[in-house]
């Protein structure tokens, strides 16, 4: 079975490539379009739910793609569903990973207009995060995946710099009362992250490159749980320090950065939160990039995946500035539409094929690379 | 005026992918390659030149914004 590239990764890093997929934009959005809901048990929905949600993704991906060990997902969905069906699925997926991609790179130029820049065009932000995945991209997934290994850990420097500096303003007592309105705004809090949390389903793509294709489901489910774990502290900080002011801030934590002020002397940090956080969205945006060139080349039984990172890289960059007017739109697009997009990409197709293939009784060679 | 830089970028990336492709007699590589990059040129000159094409968004709200109401109208 070809795989187009030869680059191989371990489950560690694995992991982190799982953590990075999701966690540099669900950081920056999910305090407010959860708070906004949830009210005070933000946290409930954003956090406990989420991962809950996660699991369930992790176990339906690994599962479907250990059925089928070392084979892409077009190659098994043809398998599974037969040749030009199977090529339908690979089409969907190039259009959804391609669409994901331009609004993750949108999400990131908005965040830094509206944050830092306000008088340079988002072209500007768009172009150069495309043209960086893009690189990186053509350089394979074993050096996406080191390359992220170094990035998660600056990621996490900044998050843990921003938390424990903003403590002191914290006030716990804007947690309560728990349970506000009862267990339906929990719900209804929960379906927008819940877009976020699913992202994990990359799993089934990604896991060919994998070492050991048994060790994709308990790296899944360990970064599902540090994901979790990150955005609770992520929400119950946001919480502690505005109240249910949160939904009102389009970025809460990037506000949360701009209050940290030690002694008079430790000020302003939040453009070094910035430089850390520009280098995580960019491995956010590579990894995604990977992925849909991979189904691209296997949709259309290329030799070489090289040819259609540019083609994809116009495609993206194009769409990142026509689909959405502004940032309103933008955030409104997740509640309108994205809720049942994201759960019919992640969650329904993949099971779907796995249902499929366990009734018609179809798996790969158990000989496993 | 954007056109012409949109033009010059365009003949970077040909310039830049299909020599090889030919030289090495790729030509699936090459259909996908053009296919995609004839997209890529339609979408972003009508987006230059502030024609009115289809948006993949708008799509997908056609078609997801129902179900999604009714999911979540059960919760509010």
């Amino acid at each position: 079975m070809k795989l187009i590239e030869e680059g191989k990764i371990s489950g560690s890093q694995f992991m982190w490539l799982l953590v990075t997929i999701v966690l540099p934009t669900a950081v920056l959005f999910i305090p407010a379009l959860t708070i906004k809901y949830s009210g005070t048990s933000a946290w409930i929905s954003g956090g406990v739910f989420t991962t809950i949600w996660a699991f369930i993704i992790v176990w339906v991906a690994s599962t479907l793609g250990e059925r089928f060990p070392g084979m892409t997902l077009v190659d098994y969905s043809s398998l599974i569903l037969g040749k030009f069906p199977g090529k339908l699925v690979g089409a969907f997926y190039i259009f959804v990973l391609v669409l994901t991609v331009a609004i993750v790179v949108r999400e990131f130029g908005e965040f830094l207009v509206s944050s830092f820049m306000q008088q340079t065009p988002i072209f500007v932000f768009n172009f150069l995060l495309i043209a960086l995945a893009a690189s990186a991209v053509r350089n394979g997934i074993e050096v996406i995946a080191r390359m992220n290994h170094f990035v998660v850990s600056l990621m996490f420097f900044a998050l843990i710099f921003i938390f424990t500096l903003v403590f002191s303003e914290a006030d716990f007592k804007n947690l309560y009362p728990i349970f506000e309105g009862g267990i339906l705004p929990i719900f209804r809090g929960f379906f927008t992250p819940m877009g976020w949390a699913g992202e994990l389903f990359l799993i089934f793509i990604l896991m060919p490159y994998l070492n050991n294709y048994r060790e994709a489901k308990y790296a899944g489910y360990k970064a599902a749980l540090m994901l979790g774990v990150i955005m609770s502290i992520d929400i119950v900080i946001a919480l502690a320090v505005f109240g249910q002011q949160a939904a009102d801030y389009v970025f809460p934590v990037h506000t949360l950065a701009t209050y940290i002020s030690i002694a008079g002397f430790l000020e302003r940090v939040e453009a070094f939160i910035l430089a850390l956080w520009v280098a995580g969205i960019t491995m956010k945006v590579s990894i995604w990039y990977y992925c849909a060139v991979i189904v691209a080349a296997r949709t259309f039984n290329l030799q070489d995946y090289k040819p259609v990172v540019l083609p994809l890289g116009v495609i993206c960059l194009t769409w990142s500035i026509t689909i959405f007017d502004n940032i309103t739109q933008l955030v409104e697009h997740f509640d309108i539409a994205w809720i049942g997009f994201s759960l019919t990409f992640e969650f329904i197709v993949p099971a779907l094929l796995l249902l499929i293939a366990v009734l018609r009784k179809k798996r790969g060679a158990e000989k496993g690379r | 005026m954007y056109i012409i830089g949109l033009v010059i970028a365009f003949c970077g990336i040909i310039l830049f992918e299909a020599p090889k492709l030919i030289k090495e007699k790729m030509w699936g590589e090459l259909m996908a390659f053009s296919g995609l990059l004839l997209f890529g040129m339609v979408i972003s000159s009508a987006a230059v030149l502030n024609i009115d094409v289809p948006n993949p968004t708008a799509l997908i709200e056609m078609i997801f914004a129902p179900p999604t109401k009714l999911l979540t109208s059960f919760f509010e």
